[in-house]
């Protein structure tokens, strides 16, 4: 059984955490996802920084800077990848990224590397639908996922075409706009998730602008799992010179809100 | 040349093209491709665009024989197509007056842009002014101090000026901020993009309303000299001057077409802005087209003394022209720039952009070794009084 739909299937409700390859460093990277697994964290986003994000916040467009500025290269992803596969084979990866890194690299052999690192998924943020079918091929072959993605301005065709061909979780936008912390979560979120579930059997993981215990309260039951990103950049970007100890913290209190709903 | 395949247009020239964006943006996209369809085939609409292009822009542009420069280089025979003379100084305004007509018919209230030298800036502000919408332009902080001026003109004209802090600080960041401020405001916004450049369907919509370049100087042309040009010239950043001047001639294989693209100090260097003569295929704000990138796929700065031509990427289909052989794309020094700048002010009296001097700089070089019978027309895409800061201060560091 696939990693992703195992841990779907086990928990009741799951944890996806987003983090940037090489931020703060390279090294701290590795170290990071292991925190975040050890911490009640289920599935691991981990952010290709890209120097153009254009659907991203001010969080994740800094994390990537910083992580190109020191010096971040294609094969440290596939390493910090492999690294975490020796003594983790539970918690999904999913390869979060933008097409242009993937495309320069050739398509084929990038996705047989992150499979072969150990990879469950890929999330491309600029490849909607319509453009996926140069991608597909390879994906499929060997096993990967590409994750879709439905936002709040889908409207119901393309919202058809793309639950039929989404395979491992369906990623649900809660907002219009970019990723990054928001203060409320808009009221018509969960009549928007009911109307995705009628129409997938996949579990639906809801993501962008989440950060908060309340926003989590008020949309967790009827959600598969919630994407925590910007806000989990934020704290360490907060505490750059020691940030173990509150990132342990804040994913500590997440993890209770997401996973002891109700 | 067959060009058929931008009748049933799937989005793509080519291989190039697309529509490689956030999922949240692609319903504005089939909402913008269904009304510019539309609009293109609707008499009140092309009714409306004539009017304001003939009225408040000034067209149609001069075709005017620089009879100076012809004899100094003693070769072809050298015509201008004056967009300089147009309202805003630059071929810029038949554009964002279009996209802002299409704007109002889709009840749009707010129209944003992004700008690297200032003049699609100020051109949409102006565009925006006359037509009452509000109107909010992205600009890298670089660019803001590199054209004060321009950010004082749009001002002054009603619009923000929304400073981008983020990775360079110029154009190409300047678009992946009105693409995020895009992605959320999409129900009530426009966004007004410069060049044939971004996801499907802005490309064709640029061109479209840039062709009437071409098409006026295929009409100018006929009148003086009773025949086609030989050779077209112009510019390309983007590509957005080029792709007007050029789209009408693309199925006459006889006329000879040039993109000159900026070598800023040399294609031997890192500093230029030559996507096709020196970049690789990628991906870069909405379509699949030549870039500057890294060996790992991370977008380069580019460089060039013209900040309008200041961009790592290029319109897909000149990405396609280029493949076809249909456009030689050469290239430019910042220096040969300069010189063309003030060779064309110095002896016809016209002081062209930087961009626009770009395709000066490559007429020169080539009109010598060519026969008295051979017709040049040159792009002169804006005016360069914009530039006198720019120019003096490369004069005084060199």
């Amino acid at each position: 059984m696939d990693r992703i739909k195992k841990i779907f299937s086990e928990k009741a409700k799951v944890f996806v955490a987003y983090i940037t390859a090489g931020f703060p460093s390279v090294d701290d990277t590795l170290k990071l996802m292991n925190i975040l697994v050890d911490n009640g964290v289920d599935i691991i986003e981990l952010g290709y920084p890209f120097s153009d994000p254009a659907a991203d916040g001010p969080s994740i467009q800094i994390s990537s800077q910083i992580a190109l500025d020191k010096g971040f290269k294609r094969d440290h992803y596939f390493e910090i990848l492999r690294k975490f596969r020796v003594n983790n084979d539970t918690n999904p990866v999913v390869v979060f990224g933008y097409l242009n890194p993937v495309y320069n690299m050739g398509i084929k052999p990038f996705v047989a590397n992150v499979k072969e690192s150990g990879g469950d998924a890929l999330l491309i943020v600029d490849l909607p639908f319509e453009e996926q079918s140069e991608i597909r091929p390879d994906a499929d072959s060997c096993g990967l996922h590409i994750i879709q993605l439905v936002s709040p301005s889908t409207n119901s065709d393309r919202m058809k075409s793309i639950l039929e061909s989404a395979t491992g979780f369906v990623y649900q936008i809660s907002i219009r706009g970019v990723t990054g912390e928001r203060e409320n979560i808009e009221e018509t979120v969960t009549k928007h998730t009911r109307e995705i579930k009628s129409q997938t059997d996949l579990p639906i993981a809801l993501g962008f602008g989440i950060s908060k215990a309340a926003q989590i309260e008020s949309v967790i039951e009827t959600v598969d799992g919630i994407v925590i990103g910007s806000s989990i950049i934020n704290t360490i970007r907060d505490n750059m010179k020691n940030y173990e100890a509150p990132l342990i913290k804040k994913i500590r209190e997440l993890s209770e809100s997401i996973h002891h709903a109700n | 040349m067959n060009t058929d395949n931008t009748n049933k247009f799937n989005g793509r020239f080519g291989k190039y093209g697309g529509q490689y964006i956030a999922e949240t943006l692609m319903p504005a996209m089939s909402e913008i491709e269904t009304a510019f369809n539309t609009a293109r085939n609707n008499r009140e609409f092309q009714k409306d665009l004539t009017f304001y292009l003939k009225e408040f822009v000034g067209r149609p542009s001069p075709l005017f024989y620089a009879e100076r420069l012809t004899e100094q280089l003693q070769g072809a025979k050298i015509y201008l197509k004056r967009e300089d003379l147009n309202h805003t100084g630059a071929h810029k305004i038949n554009n964002t007056m279009g996209q802002a007509l299409l704007a109002q018919r889709m009840k749009k209230s707010r129209l944003i842009a992004e700008t690297g030298a200032g003049q699609h800036g100020v051109a949409t502000a102006t565009a925006a002014a006359i037509f009452g919408f509000s109107c909010d332009v992205y600009m890298g902080e670089e660019d803001m101090k590199r054209q004060e001026e321009n950010v004082k003109r749009m001002y002054m004209l009603g619009a923000k000026v929304i400073p981008v802090h983020s990775g360079t600080k110029t154009l190409k960041d300047a678009m992946n901020e009105a693409m995020r401020e895009w992605i959320a405001t999409s129900d009530d916004t426009f966004y007004v993009i410069g060049s044939a450049a971004g996801p499907h369907p802005y490309p064709i919509i640029v061109r479209e309303f840039q062709k009437i370049i071409g098409e006026e100087t295929k009409q100018q042309i006929l009148e003086k000299e009773n025949r086609l040009p030989d050779t077209v010239i112009a510019c390309v950043g983007g590509g957005s001057n080029a792709i007007g001047i050029f789209t009408p001639f693309i199925p006459t294989d006889s006329v000879k077409l040039i993109g000159v693209e900026a070598a800023g100090f040399g294609l031997n260097t890192s500093q230029h802005a030559a996507s096709i003569s020196g970049g690789k295929v990628g991906i870069l704000h909405g379509s699949k087209t030549y870039l500057l990138q890294t060996e790992d796929g991370q977008i380069c700065n580019a460089h060039s003394i013209s900040a309008g031509l200041d961009y790592p990427g290029v319109g897909p289909e000149h990405s396609w022209l280029h493949d076809k052989h249909r456009v030689q794309y050469v290239s430019v020094t910042d220096e040969e720039a300069v010189n063309a700048f003030l060779e064309l002010t110095r002896i016809q009296g016209i002081i062209p952009a930087l961009e626009s001097s770009h395709a000066v700089a490559h007429t020169i070089k080539a009109a010598p070794s060519l026969p008295n019978n051979h017709i040049i027309v040159v792009n002169v895409s804006g005016r360069g009084d914009k530039d006198m800061q720019s120019v003096n201060q490369y004069l005084s560091e060199k």
